[in-house]
């Protein structure tokens, strides 16, 4: 044994060559087809355990006699063998594996390839990030990944859009998947502390028994992101891009269209127009003075390469994007620069170690200081500013009624505005003013890693690795006066410092060998990590003078508030203590079977509770090797796969949950001051744990006519279990938490079933490469039990309508439109009676002519809120994307299309159309309402009464057809030869274009709606929509 | 083999963190603490004890002291909700349309019942803690008598109710309705160990002068009397109170409503509110709801007209101008409200609650305000003695302590009043002087009339002399102008429904029928 173990050593040592007989010395270099040296590419002689490998330089050595062959292979390229002749140097060229199966699979803890993988797993690479200019990754892959969802994250600069793998895994928690960057757990969805190009890929794990891997952390899936490091040849690159964006206007309705619309709407119902509304001298096009154009700037530089086995990767870069509200001092926009240094050093064939640095600042506000229903709904007619003695006056007249309001000084800058009090609201250029809130973040990510190969097969690896962030808020609110109703008494300032960080340790022993055609991989490994958050908040109000110099936190007078936190082992990661292995074997490349099991321990939960254990099994069957498929030529490759998992889910919060809590409460003494006393703040569920789900993967990936055409498709079930809801307990019980007393409780069931596939064919004809990829996919996620409970979406969210959006009860889909079904409307008052219940009576005695016809959909005497029913569903029944790709020469050319079918969405833009509120609108929306009898069947009448409840309940009028098919990306690209430059460097070109247009019939600003919860999936309440990119960018390679 | 030191490093470094046992174990440092940490000192256990007060009123103006004008005045004689549009379902409460799934009922039951948790919990705590016996008791004195309040509370709104005198996890969930006799049987047993260990007013420093004494057990003792009918209970306890010297009526009634004046001379039970800028949300924020949008409040609970005229009956002016400020009048104790504005077109009444009324000179920001909310006075235990003696016949103690309560507002009393017609005066009176202070629907609930009615019946209900006034005989120029807020008020109560509020529905619900609803919801 032990001479088998020293013998291996010293084969793997390249410069340690022992003198064989009869042979002799060859030596070498092997590249790639582009000329590029590879590093520690495989060379066999055929027959024999006698080998060597190329070394930094790519050369080789290694003595070998004539007429023996060498097999040369490496990972994602070819084998090549090559016959020894006479001659002793080789320059060997390798050619990448034109399919995928050879590719490499991060797949947790470990890379295997592609044809090895029983799990299911995509992958997507940097070719297919880097064309998308943008500071989030999740941006450039949205439609690119079967069974990823990218959500936009509103249109704001630096808005984090929102990531969902094969549905919804459960309904009180987050679906958010975990983010791994090169092994390092950083966040639950957030790619916003990656710059996308030093991402060289990521991998996707879907399904349970990939996941589990990770755990208690895996239940919404996993996305692998693999950064860029070092290649042998010395690389600099360059890369900038600048572009413009701006938000499609949607031509508001102005003064003389607006006035006379609320005219009429007043006569109509025997009502004089107040005066505010009926001023028609002025006219403001809010959206021209509140939005505008905005800019976006984006440059990388990263350098990279190898020398006596330390390869390095290091990059630096740079986003800015300003905001598309017209905010004053930029509050809104938002900058990031990142670095990145990935350093590793082979220091002999069994000792290898490696550093990544990651350290990034960001800049950020928190969205201007108004919203786009401010500039959408308040009216033309008003004036944007108003000058000092206006202003004045108001103050003054304000300050007669109020005697002991003090106001003596003001600060003109954020008091001359308006007021629309015709619809009462703010004037979003005022908010925009005084928008004082910035944050600043420090973070850095790192690891350091030591890789030992004692023997051949055998890795034993062990990293630290972790995180750091740091933001400092600050904000400041001045005094103004605009109105009695928007005015502010009071000056502060506040800031607040976030402190989190993270350390994990991770070790790890593989063992991957072979016996004949039986192929093993043994992983088994342990892993602890802790998550710490801090924070320091203050307030203090009474800024000197009201003055803006002064709006730092020392400058108020009085601490007015101040509050702060540290706490070690703080959810959502808490402290975790885990162990796993994964065990995989196969015949012959062609039934594999895998499994893989995790235990973890987490500081979260009860010591009764605290362990998890989350079991997988897998396995693949490559039917296409079998003889009897021999004969089929049009088919290269067919892998049928199958896999079971379970993997653990959301967590109870925060550490302690389990345990009953006294919170800080006071009351006032005699003497008039503050006396502080704990009372009870929580009585929890003690026996509290984490949800689990379990899933079924069924799936194949086929690889047709040489390859050109690849087909992946799975088919998944989902059931997430012991599912954490809010659970409801007798109000008399008394128990602190929630209005209503509720446990959080483990007592839900779900399941969510779906179907993804990936088809990508490419091909040459003539001098024209191409490339087709199409992703699709379908979800649906519905309630199986939950303990009785009725859920519906936040009513805190419906300040426009009296009954709730969407309602989910055992049996459902998840966040289902719920309410009153619209038959059509009334054209006369004959209508109106001859509506009839069973009975005879009519159904909807206060309707009048104009008003909704309501389904009586519980065949009762009356309309009322049982005959509410589903009304759609949120859930597209085919989402899609599509690349399309072609070179020609230099020219390159680039399009994406992503496509959403058949989702219903909830149009917030109809009901603020219910007059009553007097909000502006989109010109000529008006029209479409019910003006006599015959005008319409659809929209019902504008009124400034609504007995009927055409607006203030819900219906099937404001769920709209939310499909759409948006243009992503439009990029045409040349590439200037590389002798034009004589061959140092290589220069690219290009100009694009994202999210150009959109093809959909719904009317509101945006189909595709940020996500704001499982409940409320698909409710279009106004926010930003995402803007159109103009880009040119300049790429050079040295 | 020389590489197996290394192998052996990844395995130490591997082992290190298996075996530190303590590493899952991670308490919170948030602002909660765990439960059992907590009422270790004297310091610990009394601020626990203090911090209950505050639940008396619960948080915030929405909660309990929304109720007691809801129930407690809107849904009587003497007051409307008020204010056009929005608050539907408290007018659905004031005028007796409501059902079980009403929010406002709701929120008083569940807050109130939060309460009782937080006392329970505290007694529990202290009960274990290490401190002297004198103390202990002292402190469970104190939150039994927050605890017998709630409980009375409870009792006359809904009648027999779960009682609960200890804290249940989520699963002991098995109690149902204990009977109302019960209920004040515990509440009676608890405010008489109170009485024993609790010590008088004169006895607190002045800091501590807001803290439960003997006269307040006493004084709710007393009320809790009169609801049960022990007419000779009431009127002793009454008695030594009055002669106890701790308490004295204030020589003018507006003082009583000064935001200056907290824990006066009069007064035995109240609940504190200080505004501050460092602590905003400990000020008062239910007189703004109560004041109109002229004066920036949100306009709700506007008095009567019929509570006008039964102050104009006894030419009561002092009362009548520091209860119900009226449009175009000044404003009693404002000197800078000299014509008062009530915005009529936005107010059922034009009319609005003095005894709230913050004047424009002493307003806070925010809308709150350094105003106590006062639960018992001595003047109220004046009225409870005359009413006990009178239901005694005892018509010449009646008759003195009714007096003393009319004395100080410059009314004469006719000294010849005996039988039915005394028993009529003293109820008036008590109308009258307490008006608008929450107690008006359980006082007409629990008076009888000569045929042993609860008065209540007679009042409200199609026929009932309110309802006439306001559908058949009232001019008032506001209250039959704005009709947003119906002038039937009380037409749809229901003799034997309506006397007792419905439990919430959620509360059936989640106890799986176990606890049952009043009779006619």
């Amino acid at each position: 044994m032990r001479t088998k173990f020293t013998l291996t050593l010293v084969l793997l040592l390249p410069l340690c060559s022992l003198v064989f007989a009869q042979t002799k010395a060859l030596k070498g270099r092997v590249t790639d087809n582009t000329h590029q040296t590879l590093i520690g590419v495989s060379i066999l002689l055929k027959g024999t355990k006698t080998g060597s490998v190329t070394d930094a330089a790519g050369q080789f050595q290694i003595r070998a006699s004539k007429g023996d062959i060498l097999v040369f292979s490496y990972l994602g390229f070819q084998a090549k063998e090559v016959p020894v002749d006479d001659r002793e140097t080789y320059e060997v060229t390798l050619n990448p594996a034109d399919n995928q199966l050879n590719e490499a699979v991060v797949i947790g803890y470990q890379t295997i390839t592609r044809k090895s993988v029983t799990t299911a797993v995509s992958s997507v690479g940097t070719k297919d990030i880097a064309p998308t200019t943008t500071s989030n990754v999740a941006d450039a892959i949205q439609g690119k990944v079967p069974g990823l969802q990218v959500f936009q994250g509103g249109g704001n600069p630096g808005a984090q859009p929102k990531l969902l793998i094969r549905g919804f895994s459960t309904i009180t928690g987050s679906s958010d998947p975990l983010i791994v960057v090169d092994g390092v757990i950083t966040s639950f969805g957030g790619l916003n502390d990656i710059n996308p190009s030093d991402i060289d890929k990521i991998d996707v794990l879907k399904d349970a028994a990939a996941t589990a891997i990770y755990g208690s952390r895996g239940g919404a899936g996993v996305l692998l992101v693999t950064t860029k490091r070092g290649k042998e040849k010395t690389q600099i690159n360059f890369n900038g891009t600048s572009g413009m964006n701006y938000w499609v206007n949607p031509k508001l309705a102005q003064t003389d269209e607006f006035v006379s619309h609320y005219r009429q709407i007043y006569a109509n119902n025997n009502q004089t127009l107040p005066a505010n509304g009926t001023v028609t001298g002025v006219n403001t096009d809010w959206w021209n003075e509140a939005t505008k154009k905005a800019y976006t700037h984006n440059y990388n530089v990263s350098a990279s390469g190898s020398k006596n086995g330390l390869t390095f990767y290091g990059s630096a870069g740079y986003f800015d994007q300003t905001s598309n509200f017209a905010a004053q001092r930029g509050t809104a926009d938002y900058q990031k620069i990142t670095t990145r240094f990935n350093i590793d050093y082979e220091i002999s064939k069994v000792f290898k170690f490696g550093v990544s640095l990651a350290p990034r600042m960001e800049r950020y506000g928190d969205g201007g200081g108004t919203s786009l229903f401010n500039i959408m709904s308040i009216a033309p007619n008003v004036a944007a500013t108003r000058s000092a003695a206006e202003t004045q006056t108001a103050v003054n007249a304000y300050a007669a009624t109020n005697p002991s309001w003090s106001f003596t000084a003001y600060n003109p800058v954020y008091s001359q505005f308006t007021r629309s009090n015709f619809n009462n609201i703010n004037n979003p250029l005022a908010a925009m003013a005084r928008d004082f809130n910035q944050s600043r973040l420090f973070g850095t990510q790192g690891s350091s890693y030591l890789e030992i190969k004692p023997i051949k097969g055998l890795t034993l690896r062990s990293s630290i690795s972790g995180f750091y962030n740091s933001i400092n808020q600050t904000n400041y609110q001045p005094k103004y006066y605009i109105d009695p109703q928007d005015r502010s008494d009071i000056s502060g300032a506040s800031q607040n410092s976030v402190i989190n960080y993270r350390w994990q340790l991770d070790n790890t022993i593989n063992y991957i060998g072979s016996i004949n055609k039986h192929h093993y991989n043994v992983l088994i490994g342990q892993s602890a990590d802790n998550y710490t958050y801090n924070n320091t908040y203050v307030y203090r109000q009474d800024i000197p003078y009201d003055a803006e110099p002064y709006h730092y936190i020392s400058a108020g007078a009085t601490l007015a508030d101040g509050s702060g936190s540290h706490q070690p082992g703080a959810g959502p990661f808490g402290k975790m203590s885990s162990y796993f292995a994964r065990v995989s074997y196969d015949f012959n490349e062609t039934y594999f079977i895998a499994g893989s099991f995790r235990a973890d321990g987490s500081s979260m939960l009860s010591p009764a509770n605290r362990w998890g254990y989350f079991p997988t099994v897998s396995g693949a069957y490559v039917i296409s090797n079998e003889s009897f498929m021999k004969n089929i030529k049009w088919l290269n490759y067919l892998k049928l796969r199958g896999s079971f998992g379970r993997v653990g889910g959301n967590l109870p919060g925060s550490p302690g949950a389990y345990e009953s809590t006294l919170g800080l409460s006071d009351y006032i003494n005699g003497a008039n001051s503050r006396v502080y006393g704990y009372v009870p703040s929580n009585v929890p569920d003690p026996n509290i744990k984490w949800e689990t789900t379990q899933d079924v993967t069924i799936g194949f990936d086929a690889d047709f006519f040489n390859n050109k055409l690849s087909i992946t498709a799975d088919k998944y079930w989902r059931s997430p279990k012991d599912m954490l809801l809010y659970l409801p307990v007798q109000p008399s019980l008394g128990y602190p938490q929630g209005y209503i007393p509720t446990v959080y409780t483990n007592v839900g069931t779900m399941r969510t079933s779906g179907w993804e596939a990936a088809i990508n064919y490419k091909d040459k004809i003539g001098g024209v490469s191409f490339g087709i990829g199409l992703t699709v996919q379908h979800f649906i996620s519905k309630a199986v039990d939950l303990k009785g409970q009725i859920l519906y979406d936040e009513i805190s969210n419906d300040v426009f309508q009296s009954t709730r959006r969407t309602k989910t009860a055992a049996g459902d889909i998840l966040g289902g439109y719920y309410g009153y079904k619209v038959l059509g409307v009334f054209q006369t008052a004959q209508d109106v009676q001859n509506y009839k219940s069973p009975n005879g009576t009519v159904l909807q005695p206060n309707a009048r002519p104009g008003d909704f016809m309501y389904a009586n959909v519980n065949g009762d005497n009356t309309i009322d809120l049982n005959d509410r029913t589903s009304i759609g569903n949120p859930y597209p029944k085919l989402s899609s994307g599509l690349n399309l790709q072609a070179s020609y020469h230099g020219f390159d050319f680039r399009m994406e299309f992503y496509g959403s079918f058949g989702n219903k969405v909830a149009d917030d833009y109809l009901v603020r159309m219910n007059p009553i509120y007097g909000y502006n609108f989109i010109s000529g929306k008006e029209n479409k309402f019910w003006t006599g009898p015959g005008s319409t069947n659809s929209y019902p009448v504008l009124s400034l009464s609504d007995p009927n409840g055409n607006f203030s309940k819900n219906s099937s009028f404001f769920i709209k057809d939310g499909t759409y098919v948006r243009n992503k990306l439009l990029q045409l690209g040349y590439t200037v030869p590389e002798k034009a430059l004589g061959g140092r460097a290589k220069v690219r070109i290009y100009v694009s274009a994202q999210n150009l247009f959109t093809i959909t019939k719904y009317d509101g600003l945006n189909p595709e709606v940020p996500f704001a919860g499982v409940l409320r999936y698909g409710i279009d309440n106004g926010q930003n929509p995402i803007p159109k990119f103009f880009n040119i960018g300049f790429n050079a390679n040295f | 083999m020389k590489h197996l030191k290394y192998i052996l490093l990844v395995l130490v470094i591997a082992g290190m963190s298996a075996c530190k046992k303590t590493f899952l174990d991670q308490e919170p440092y948030g602002n909660a603490i765990q439960a059992n940490t907590f009422y270790n000192t004297v310091d610990e256990a009394s601020g626990a004890t203090i911090a209950c007060y505050k639940y008396i009123d619960f948080d915030d103006w929405w909660q309990t002291q929304w109720w007691k004008q809801v129930g407690g005045e809107a849904a009587s004689d003497n007051e409307w909700i008020g204010i056009n549009g929005g608050q539907g379902t408290a007018v659905q409460a004031a005028h007796y349309t409501l059902n079980a799934e009403n929010d406002r009922i709701e929120a008083h039951w569940i807050e109130i019942y939060k309460s009782i948790y937080i006392f329970n919990a505290t007694i529990e705590g202290i009960q274990k803690s290490q401190i002297d016996d004198p103390t202990k008791q002292k402190l469970i004195a104190e939150i039994k008598f927050l605890r017998a309040f709630q409980y009375f509370e409870l009792v006359r709104n809904w009648g027999g109710i779960p009682l609960i005198s200890k804290t249940l996890g989520p699963q002991e969930n098995t109690y149902s309705r204990t009977s109302a006799a019960d209920v004040y049987n515990f509440i009676k047993q608890d405010l008489n160990s109170a009485i024993g260990i609790l010590p008088n007013k004169s006895q607190y420093s002045a800091t501590d002068k807001f803290r439960v004494s003997k006269g307040a057990a006493q004084a709710l003792l007393a009320k809790i009397d009169l609801y049960t009918e022990d007419w000779a209970g009431a009127q002793n306890l009454t008695s030594q109170i009055i002669s106890s010297g701790e308490y004295n009526l204030e020589t003018f009634f507006g003082n009583i409503w000064q935001t200056t004046n907290h824990n006066g001379p009069e007064s035995i039970f109240e609940i504190q509110y200080q505004y501050s800028t460092q602590y905003p949300n400990l000020g008062n924020i239910f007189p703004t709801t109560s004041m109109p949008g002229t004066e920036g409040g949100w306009g709700y609970f506007t008095p009567t007209s019929d509570l006008e005229n039964a102050f104009k009956s006894q030419a009561d002016s002092v009362r009548l101008n520091w209860t119900i400020m009226r449009q175009g009048f000044p404003v009693a104790g404002d000197p800078a409200n000299t014509s008062f504005n009530a915005n009529p077109a936005q107010c059922k009444s034009a009319r609005y609650n003095r005894k709230v009324y913050v004047p424009r000179g002493e307003r806070t920001p925010n809308g709150r305000f350094s105003k106590d909310h006062i639960y018992l006075r001595l003047a109220d235990v004046y009225l409870m003695n005359a009413e006990a003696a009178a239901m005694q016949q005892q018509s010449a103690q009646a008759l003195q302590s009714m007096r003393a309560v009319r004395n100080r507002v410059g009314l004469t009393t006719d000294m010849t009043l005996t039988g039915w017609n005394l028993i009529n005066a003293v109820r008036l009176e008590r109308r009258l002087e307490m008006a608008l202070e929450g107690d008006r629907l359980y006082d007409i609930r629990r008076w009888k009339d000569q045929s042993g009615q609860p008065v209540i019946n007679s009042i409200l209900g199609p026929n009932g002399s309110f309802v006439k006034y306001n559908t058949q005989q009232s001019k008032d120029p506001y209250e039959t102008k704005n009709l947003n807020e119906p002038q039937n008020k009380g037409a749809n109560f229901i003799a034997g429904t309506h006397n007792l509020w419905p439990i919430p529905s959620k509360e059936i619900i989640a106890s799986n029928g176990k606890i049952t609803q009043n009779p006619g919801y």
